[in-house]
């Protein structure tokens, strides 16, 4: 059976650290796996990504923004 | 999974066709250097690599390896073909079009190209490989590729965030702006600044009812700047000496010099060139495929694809440090040209006219014409030492002497100045809060990925130690098994401490810690770990059946150690299909003594004529083809070969016949020719030799003719082509045909196995498998 990667390395995030501010687990998971892929990811994509968790950080209300 | 055929069709030295056959089974492939071993090899790898081949790949080659895959002399209507049939029945064939692009290629799962092949050159490559390029060789077979490219794009991502972000530039403004309000409010809060501006509003606006914060600086200055326009040329004077009189020269000189200091002893040129390239280097390895080779774009060495990139990000992290502060001076000069240009636009004004005719020497004189003349767009690009001394020994008197000057200032003019600095000042901090705000959630986004990108690489580094622990234990035993009883023990890869994407080897030599084989052993030794390590990487992992191949990669091991690969595997790869290459005739002669004719196989492959015949199949295992390769140009050379043919092979035999040979002086006795074992065999022969078993034996006597023939042609005809070179080919012919046959006499024509085969214990005898041939010890 294959390794669940994204779950090893989550959970040795959390372990190291129990809470990062403003950002949730979930979404931490999610970047995560958009990081595992067959080769490395080319420019476009990561600047993408990086726009994208930019601008949701921006957008989010601090409510929304605590660990789940 | 194993290999039944290799077929070849103008692939590389192959001709219109040409099948490797193993039956299933493990082979021994014997050639002469250019004979086509290793196009066999090639096909294997253009066919699990999908139509790539590492050792081809440089400047040359062509697309898709177009110059050197396909034979040179292929006709034009001719395909390129390679195939590969399996055990199972399954088949990986692909036929490659003039255009070097293949088809109904599919790379054969699992099998990384580490773990299948190694080459002679690969070898000692990966033994003299820097710790990051072991790394980068290694990293595929510990499973932990997925792990290392998330890695890899993590560290991407966080740069892209920062870029996108501006969050250097965005905190070295905030950084300033912490500076001015410090100047200007010192320790005073949010709250107390904006109480600041507040009594300024009613001061200078009584009747405003702007509630913005902006606004209310921006009608503030309005009304500042209508009350200075109208001030008289005296006030205007003192206005212009205090605003000369505060520009901070002296602070931006000093940070300059810091800067410069800081970066003392590296080559501006030299090193934004370097940063160029990387960067651009950097975006050309993202578009690279993901494995492979290419050639270095500096020296044009191929380089593996994952070290390439691994090394551009190191110098790239390497130069981060150089780059701030380079960023840091640049920042610097340009606060210092902007603070020149505003001396020079307010000491050019006419309210300081006449103060600047009060300052009538030659040295005022002097240090006015260089405020005039200063080009200030060329000190940007280039602000060295000597243009801050003068900097320092002509404007700053200037600074001083206007702000002297400006001490007696009406109080109106003070206040006038004083308020506008303060506003002005306010007007920049006000919405810095955004961007604390903006800085702040870019830290917290850059901390996460990067605290991601520890956690990854932490796993990494666990898993890595962990098979790097289970492979070293492979590799020791291994080792302990070619070099028994040697001191240098203890082999094994670690990883070393402190250092991100590195693997090394450690040793024990002569009981003291080795940080590196290159430390210590020879280039035999190093190429027998390199064969170790790839051979302990082939046992670890899935799929655990593929075949090994192994080609020519015993060169620079001695005899006794190129020995004891038999025994290595024999014990540790019994069960997997091996096919070793090997131009080695002494090697392949004592492979085919001692390894198991019913799981092993031996070919020998013709020497190599044109491209257009090809890669062909001598008809035999044995290696007198070579001989007969040199036949029509050189017969001596011809019969000197099979004279060295059968030096060797009658030693192996005289061997396993457990001959008792006279003791000879020294080295002598290792150096024995054919005739010495031929006197034996033949002596021995008449009472030893037999056939007709298994129930009646009766004394080979044909055999017998055969090797007294071989011994008198040798003696007169062989040591005639080893020393007055004189053979003519009839004569060199016969030599070889007749050794042939005169060697072909230990193997039995039912059984196809030779007399030694099997030890009938206790009996006193060797026997063939069928029992018709047997060697009765000690009846000579």
């Amino acid at each position: 059976m294959e390794t669940d990667w994204v779950g090893v390395v989550i959970a040795e995030a959390r372990s190291q650290a129990p809470e990062v501010p403003d950002i949730s687990w979930d979404q931490l998971e999610k970047l995560l796996r958009g990081m595992f892929s067959d080769k490395p990811l080319s420019a476009k994509p990561l600047a993408s990504v990086a726009s994208k968790l930019l601008n949701d950080m921006s957008s989010a209300s601090p409510d929304s923004r605590t660990e789940q | 999974m194993r290999i039944e055929t290799i077929k070849l069709a103008w692939f590389r030295g192959a001709a219109s066709s040409v099948s490797l056959e193993t039956k299933g089974r493990s082979v021994v492939v014997y050639g002469l250097n250019g004979a086509g071993k290793s196009s066999f090899v090639d096909g294997i790898e253009y066919i699990s690599s999908g139509g790539k081949i590492a050792h081809l790949a440089h400047e040359y080659s062509g697309r898709n390896l177009i110059n050197s895959v396909p034979n040179t002399h292929k006709p034009k209507e001719a395909e390129t073909e390679v195939a590969i049939t399996f055990s199972d029945g399954s088949e990986a064939k692909t036929t490659i079009t003039p255009d070097g692009t293949n088809t109904n290629l599919s790379a054969i799962k699992g099998w990384e190209y580490r773990r299948t092949i190694l080459r002679q050159d690969e070898v000692a490559a990966f033994i003299k490989e820097t710790k990051g390029g072991k790394y980068s060789a290694l990293l595929p077979l510990l499973g932990l590729q997925s792990l290392e490219v998330a890695a890899d794009n993590l560290r991407q991502l966080t740069r892209n965030v920062k870029s996108l972000s501006q969050l250097e530039a965005t905190k070295a403004t905030l950084t300033q702006l912490e500076t001015k309000r410090l100047e200007k409010f010192g320790t005073n809060n949010d709250e107390q600044i904006h109480r600041e501006i507040e009594r300024q509003l009613r001061k200078y606006c009584p009747a405003s009812e702007s509630r913005d914060e902006m606004v209310r600086c921006k009608e503030v200055l309005e009304v500042i700047d209508s009350r200075i326009r109208s001030l008289t040329a005296d006030q205007k004077r003192h206005l212009a000496l205090s605003a000369a009189g505060g520009v901070k020269l002296k602070a931006h000189v000093d940070a300059v010099r810091t800067a410069n200091s800081a970066i003392a002893g590296m080559i501006d040129p030299l090193v934004g060139h370097k940063i160029t390239v990387l960067k651009s280097t950097e975006t050309l390895a993202r578009k690279l495929p993901s494995e492979g080779e290419i050639p270095c774009p500096a020296c044009g060495q191929v380089v593996q694809l994952t070290a390439f990139r691994a090394h551009i990000n190191e110098e790239l992290e390497h130069l981060q440090g150089i780059m701030q502060t380079f960023n840091t001076r640049s920042a610097a000069i340009a606060d210092l040209c902007d603070a020149v240009k505003s001396l020079r636009t307010t000491l050019a004004r006419d309210e300081v006219k006449d103060w600047r005719s009060s300052l009538n020497d030659e040295i005022w004189a002097r240090d006015f014409a260089y405020l005039d003349k200063v080009n200030v767009e060329f000190l940007r690009t280039s602000c060295e030492e000597s243009d801050l001394e003068e900097i320092e020994r002509k404007l700053l008197p200037l600074v001083e002497t206007a702000s002297q000057a400006s001490l007696d200032s009406p109080p109106e003019v003070q206040e006038l100045l004083s308020d506008r600095g303060v506003i002005e000042v306010a007007k920049v901090i006000v919405p810095s809060a955004d961007l604390v705000v903006q800085v702040a959630r870019a830290e917290v986004l850059v901390w996460a990925i990067e605290h991601l990108e520890r956690a990854t690489r932490n796993q990494i580094k666990t898993r890595s130690n962990s098979v790097i622990n289970e492979i070293s234990e492979d590799i020791k035993r291994m080792w302990l098994t070619l070099h028994p009883g040697e001191a240098i023990e203890n082999v094994h890869l670690y990883l070393p401490k402190d250092v991100d994407k590195a693997i090394d080897i450690g040793l024990k030599f002569h009981g003291k810690d080795m940080d590196s084989p290159r430390l210590t052993l020879s280039e035999g030794y190093r190429n027998s770990l390199g064969l170790c390590i790839f051979l302990a990487m082939a046992k670890h992992g899935e799929p655990s059946n593929n075949p090994i191949i192994l080609d020519d990669v015993v060169v620079s091991l001695d005899r006794n150690h190129r020995g004891l690969i038999v025994d290595l595997l024999k014990k540790e790869f019994a069960d997997r299909q091996v096919i070793v290459m090997t131009h080695d005739r002494d090697w392949y002669t004592e492979l085919r003594q001692q390894l198991d004719g019913g799981t092993w196989s031996f070919k020998a492959l013709l020497p190599y004529e044109t491209p257009e015949i090809g890669i062909r199949w001598s008809h035999g295992t044995s290696t007198f083809d070579d001989a007969r390769g040199q036949l029509a140009d050189r017969p001596d050379s011809a019969g000197n070969t099979a004279r060295k043919i059968m030096d060797i092979e009658l030693a192996l035999i005289a061997e396993r016949l457990q001959l008792k040979l006279p003791y000879l002086r020294f080295e002598k006795n290792d150096r024995r020719l054919a005739h010495d074992f031929l006197e034996r065999i033949i002596g021995d022969g008449k009472k030893c030799f037999q056939t007709g078993g298994p129930t009646s034996f009766r004394a080979n006597e044909e055999g017998m003719r055969l090797l007294v023939e071989a011994d008198k042609l040798l003696l007169s005809w062989g040591n005639r082509a080893s020393h007055t070179f004189d053979v003519v080919r009839p004569e060199a012919q016969k030599l070889i045909d007749i050794c042939e046959s005169a060697l072909r006499c230990f193997r039995c024509d039912l059984c196809e196995k030779n007399v030694w085969l099997a030890d009938a214990a206790g009996s006193g005898w060797v026997q063939c498998q069928c029992g018709k041939l047997r060697w009765r010890y000690d009846k000579g």
